[in-house]
């Protein structure tokens, strides 16, 4: 019989607050762990997670500014897997959620699950969770395409202007390094964004760049302006664009009658009053 | 008995009574919880910067990589 101790992963999200937006189950799996690996980019985060298992460690030290975020994330699910190869209970806990935007954390479960050994991730409360309370849209409302700007940039994709668009990290726009550590380097992505949009939108159509307030005495960030000046805003690393959508496109009749069904049926259907 | 203001930020967090008075007071219930002078004038001040200075680390935050 195998009596050898198996490690095992549960990567957590532990929301954008600093602690309220962490589950329980979540939690639990950081105190219950052999050991926790923290990203978290807030010290009071980190606070309540060694609170509640002081054998966490930080995987900040990995970042430099110079080194590319992509060495660094491979040096994180490094970290992470050899724990788990050790036979310990780990837990990785991220800000957010720990499957959206983060690297590492995928990175780690398809290695650990490639070992044969346990790996699942539980879901947080990402910036998206965040954007939506705290703008009031609802990604279904006109349909919803989220994507990252310099990924955008980069890629030949299309907007489709009748859904909302979330447009994540503007403020790396076009920066392609991946070493950097400030958003000083965005002007001319955002340059690129904004004429991009022009194509679909006037230039007075009003946009939104937000960021999610990370700390309970601070209000989230919340700055509305016209398309046209949005090269003239100041992103951080953690700005997200908000293009609302132009409206509902108009009905498709030739589905609607294929599917034996008329426009004003729908709409009567669905309730006359519902704009 | 003095606390911190991160266990503060912790608090008000996860306790929505104390999130309440806070928006109806937000000197006096630091002042209440025993937040020391240093840390009050934050508060006082509404010194938001020097507090995301303190705690918050933008250049850590998570960048995806799929270009």
């Amino acid at each position: 019989m195998d009596t050898a101790k198996k490690g095992s992963l549960t990567v957590v999200g532990t929301g954008i607050s600093v602690a309220g937006q962490m589950t329980l189950a979540a939690k639990s799996h950081i105190e219950n762990a052999d050991i926790v690996f923290m990203g978290i980019m807030n010290r009071v985060g980190e606070h309540v997670i060694k609170k509640l298992n002081p054998n966490s460690i930080s995987l900040d030290d990995l970042y430099e500014e110079g080194k590319s975020r992509a060495i660094t994330y491979r040096q994180m699910a490094d970290r992470i897997v050899q724990a788990v190869v050790e036979g310990n209970k780990v837990c990785a806990a991220f800000y957010g959620h720990a499957g959206v935007f983060v690297t590492p954390s995928h990175d780690a479960i398809r290695r650990v699950t490639e070992l044969g050994l346990e790996a699942v991730m539980l879901p947080g409360v990402s910036a998206e969770d965040c954007l939506i309370a705290d703008l009031g849209i609802d990604p279904s409302r006109f349909g919803c395409q989220s994507y990252e700007a310099t990924q955008f940039l980069f890629r030949d994709y299309r907007i489709d202007p009748y859904m909302t668009q979330i447009i994540w990290q503007i403020g790396l726009a076009g920066e392609a390094s991946l070493s950097v550590l400030d958003a000083t380097h965005s002007h001319s992505g955002l340059v690129m964004l904004t004429d991009i949009l022009l194509e679909h939108y006037p230039d007075d159509h009003e946009v939104i760049v937000y960021e999610a307030a990370t700390l309970p005495i601070c209000e989230p960030c919340i700055q509305k302006i016209p398309l046209r000046e949005l090269p003239q805003a100041n992103p951080t690393l953690i700005s997200t664009l908000v293009v609302p959508s132009l409206g509902l496109p108009e009905y498709r009749q030739d589905r609607l009658g294929a599917l034996g069904l008329t426009e004003q049926q729908v709409i009567n259907y669905r309730h006359p009053e519902t704009n | 008995m003095e606390q911190s203001i991160v266990d503060f930020l912790e608090e008000l967090d996860t306790n929505s009574k104390l999130m309440e008075a806070y928006k109806k007071d937000p000197v006096g219930t630091a002042r209440a919880y025993g937040l020391v002078d240093d840390e009050l004038r934050l508060i006082e001040e509404k010194n938001w910067d020097e507090v995301k200075r303190r705690f918050d680390d933008a250049s850590k935050a998570t960048r995806v990589i799929n270009y």
